[in-house]
């Protein structure tokens, strides 16, 4: 019970000095946490990266030159000047390929989690707060479709919708909208059995105003907190996808083909799959921490 | 002449969490052998901790600054987490505040009240049944059988506490704290409940604390009441005498503020500034002292 | 009786009953919670509903405030059934029949600062013509209810609980109802809470004329401040009437167990052996 402050507190509350809290609990209390800043701070360069790719890059990255290829990076012997990372089998710049490799795997990130997120989340506020034959539609829904194997749904999919950046983001939406609905959902319910939520009925709020002006607001945290994480889900299986070439097609770098074309050549030239490897790494951490400092911070707010 | 059983002394604790907020101010209360000793107060006042101090469960974030507890001779507070637990079930039980979270919902009856019985006693399961089924009956429990076949969920709240209770006295402990016994259950439950708590004490001459927020029923079963607030002792006396004529301010403040059905005029006093600010005063002063204290001990 | 403000009539309520489940073989067996219960509340009455777990008094008040549709009986609001009507037609009701609640902490909304939580009825049901003004009604409730008028700025967590249930006890009354249920308000405060949050309430019911349902397991409670008590037990009631008859000659077994379980902070060395004339059977 959170009544120990009145113990201190005394009878009187005209004397008493509220204590002071403004701006809004969210924002100072996202301020304070390491996690969101260290990682916000760190998925924000890379998206000014990704969109400032053309001016960023030092190089084209489709621009080969056998002459300088398998140049290392530079530090180390034979290293070029201005080839940083140096340079792969086909004499492209690493560096400039890993920028722009950010590009697909920010686009897919950002696209198919919000496609996701939207979806998931639109059914997972119907069957959580309307309850009842719609309610087990949804779920039962959900359960089958969850029943599917996703990998082979996966290649399913982009096998028909053949190779490109649509198919890696359906692929990716029509397995996760399931997670969103069911959290969501989960979340509704708790929360449509709020007092405050009876309150606003009471006092006349028709059922869609409760559900957007009081219900929403209190899921909405845990949504974004599940986006983040769902955006390091998707950099991961783009990734995968690109590995096994049913990503883009072939000529626009990405991470995962980096990674396979580096495989290999490990011994002879490890800076072409280090690099991607550490760039996938880096930034589905980054997305990982920052969902995980959100849920953390933004959860207590919610229930003190 | 009576004999003490347990015997607080000074006991003082802080809340590492908030900055070394303090809990308990010098808390000091004695327990006579065979007496229901109540500790009463608001919630925050420090009563559970006092509880916890005595069995050694005081939460990681608050340190026992000073006191002691003396037990058959022994300073609680100073003994090994190994003497503590022979100490423990054996001759010190609890009963705890939430019949519905204080039982495994996974065991059965049978298993957790035989448990204390075989690691303390070492009786064999077969005397251990034994035992269970004679305590379980003496809880006014019918059909024993039944119930300790059965899982917690089966049993109403009340029947729960009456096993809760059954496993407190089962080990025939010298000491029982009972830790808010009836505040999760409805009035004529509760009247039942402390009606048995008083026969099964009054029966095997154990000592009792029983912590409670409500003035009412610490009146009605205490022989001895200490009225706490925000951790420091405000009145001590036998309960005859801090009901019909309290001394401090705060006690009178409680008395007025509680709703009287035979008298409806009377309570629902809110408590005034005075009296808080009496309160803080000898709040104040402690702290001060106590600082004083730690300055010359330093 | 021109006097009567609400007026509900063989109130049966289930749970389980609705709610086929398509896919599923079997109905659910509904449970009863309400067999058929009557209740009369004239207007600038306290009633109080009083019970254990169980009795059905929650969902009693739910009831009559139309948050839970009867199986069977009806509830008269000012001559209106109100548990025939949609949503449309039950919005103007809904500034008459307000509620307070029991957990102050899980009836403000967290994100809402007070101010908002305020003035957003006041403007759903046009009692002020634009923001400004509203915020003045709000201010003026707020000071009524001995709370500062920069609370209009805080979020719930900031404030101490029974700083809380004073907002709630605001919310109620801000659109002036004319009834107002009251569940279990102070179950959660401490005892010095208790106290001032009753006489606020006792004195708002006054000074507005309101028709209020308390609801509370404490019978001193009620004792205090209703002029008529409702016992129910099970989903029935066993007994009402005025609170000085019910209390000094109670005519039911189980009312008489009731008031004899309440413990008063008297010394009585026979209260704790005193058994009621009749034992509540399988109580246990």
């Amino acid at each position: 019970m959170a009544e120990a402050s009145a113990a201190q507190a005394p009878a009187s509350d005209r004397s008493d000095a509220i204590a002071g809290g403004r701006p809004p609990p969210l924002v100072a209390a996202l301020a304070r946490d390491p996690k969101v800043v260290i990682a916000g701070g760190f998925i924000l360069l890379l998206i000014v990266t990704a969109l400032a790719a053309p001016l960023l890059a030092p190089r084209d990255p489709l621009e080969q030159n056998l002459l300088l290829a398998t140049v290392p990076p530079a530090g180390f012997a034979d290293a070029e000047p201005g080839h940083v990372l140096g340079t792969d089998g086909l004499g492209r710049d690493v560096l400039s390929r890993l920028i722009f490799g950010a590009r697909v795997s920010l686009t897919v990130a950002f696209v198919a989690a919000g496609l996701a997120a939207l979806i998931g989340t639109t059914l997972g506020l119907l069957a959580g707060y309307r309850g009842g034959v719609i309610d087990t539609l949804i779920s039962r829904l959900v359960d089958i479709w969850m029943a599917f194997p996703p990998v082979l749904l996966s290649i399913l999919l982009v096998a028909v919708l053949g190779p490109g950046i649509h198919s890696v983001i359906a692929a990716i939406v029509v397995i996760d909208w399931t997670r969103f609905c069911r959290v969501v959902r989960a979340e509704t319910m708790a929360q449509a059995r709020m007092d405050y939520v009876v309150a606003a009925r009471t006092l006349g709020f028709s059922r869609d105003a409760v559900l957007f002006r009081e219900i929403l607001p209190n899921v909405a945290p845990v949504l974004i907190a599940l986006v983040t994480l769902e955006m390091g889900i998707a950099v991961v299986v783009e990734a995968i996808l690109s590995f096994v070439g049913l990503s883009v097609s072939s000529d626009i770098p990405t991470w995962g083909g980096m990674i396979a074309e580096g495989r290999q050549t490990v011994h002879q030239a490890w800076w072409m799959l280090a690099a991607p490897l550490a760039a996938l790494f880096a930034t589905v951490v980054a997305f990982n921490q920052l969902g995980d400092g959100l849920a953390r911070t933004l959860d207590p707010v919610m229930r003190r | 002449m009576n004999m003490v059983r347990l015997s607080i002394d000074g006991l003082t604790a802080i809340s590492a969490r908030d900055g070394g907020r303090p809990v308990l101010r010098g808390v000091s209360l004695n327990i006579d052998v065979g007496e229901v000793h109540g500790v009463v107060g608001e919630s925050g006042a420090g009563k559970s901790t006092i509880a916890k101090a005595i069995l050694g469960i005081v939460p990681s974030q608050v340190k026992v600054t000073a006191g002691r507890i003396d037990f058959e001779g022994l300073d609680l507070l100073s003994l090994s987490s190994t003497s503590l637990r022979a100490v423990l079930g054996r001759d010190i039980a609890l009963i705890p505040q939430d019949p519905s979270t204080a039982l495994n919902p996974s065991r059965r009856i049978e298993g957790q009240l035989t448990d204390g019985l075989r690691l303390k006693r070492s009786l064999s399961r077969r005397d251990a049944v034994a035992r269970a089924h004679a305590v379980l009956e003496e809880v006014q429990l019918r059909d024993p059988d039944r119930v300790m076949r059965s899982y917690p969920h089966q049993l109403s709240g009340g029947m729960r506490q009456r096993v809760l209770i059954a496993a407190a006295f089962a080990l025939e402990p010298k000491l029982v704290i009972a830790d808010e016994p009836t505040t999760a259950l409805d009035v004529t439950v509760q009247k039942q409940i402390l009606r048995l708590i008083r026969a099964l004490q009054e029966r095997h001459g154990t000592s009792v604390l029983f912590v409670s927020h409500d003035l009412a029923v610490v009146a009605n079963i205490c022989d001895r009441i200490t009225v706490l607030y925000m951790g420091k002792v405000v009145e001590q006396g036998m309960a005859a005498e801090v009901i019909a004529s309290p001394r401090h301010p705060y006690t009178r403040a409680l008395l007025a503020a509680s709703p009287r059905y035979d008298r409806p005029d009377a309570g629902l006093e809110p408590i005034s500034a005075n009296v808080i600010a009496t309160l803080r005063a000898e709040i104040a002063a402690w702290d001060a002292a106590a600082s004083d204290r730690g300055a010359r001990h330093g | 009786m021109a006097d009567d403000l609400l007026v509900a009539r063989g109130l049966l309520v289930a749970y389980g009953a609705r709610g086929l489940n398509l896919l599923s073989p079997r109905r659910r067996q509904p449970a009863a919670v309400l067999h058929g219960v009557d209740l009369r509340i004239c207007r600038g009455e306290t009633v109080g509903i009083v019970g254990e777990s169980g009795s059905g008094k929650t969902t009693l008040g739910r009831a009559l405030i139309g948050l839970v549709a009867p199986l069977a009986g009806s509830v008269v609001f000012d001559g209106t059934d109100i548990t025939r009507l949609d949503e449309a037609a039950m919005r103007p009701l809904r500034r008459r029949m307000q509620m307070i609640f029991q957990d102050p902490m899980s009836s403000l909304n967290p994100r809402h600062t007070i101010g908002r939580i305020l003035v957003e009825p006041v403007r759903l049901h046009g009692l002020a013509p634009d923001q400004a003004t509203a915020l003045a009604l709000v201010r003026e409730v707020l000071d009524r209810v001995g709370l500062p008028s920069a609370t209009v700025d805080r979020y719930s967590h900031e404030l101490s609980g029974g700083q809380r249930q004073r907002v709630g006890i605001a919310r109620a009354v801000v659109l002036r109802p004319d009834f107002v249920l009251a569940d279990e308000i102070v179950s959660r405060l401490y005892l010095s809470t208790q106290a001032q949050a009753l006489r606020l309430l006792a004195e708002l019911q006054r000074e507005m004329h309101l028709a209020l349902a308390f609801i509370s397991h404490d019978l001193s409670i009620v004792r205090s401040i209703c002029d008529r008590v409702v016992v129910m037990q099970n989903g029935h009631v066993v007994e009402e009437g005025e609170c000085e008859r019910v209390f000094a000659a109670p005519q039911a077994a189980y009312t008489r167990t009731l008031i004899d379980a309440i413990p008063l902070p008297v010394l009585d060395p026979n209260w704790l052996t005193r058994e009621a004339s009749v034992e509540v059977p399988g109580r246990n």
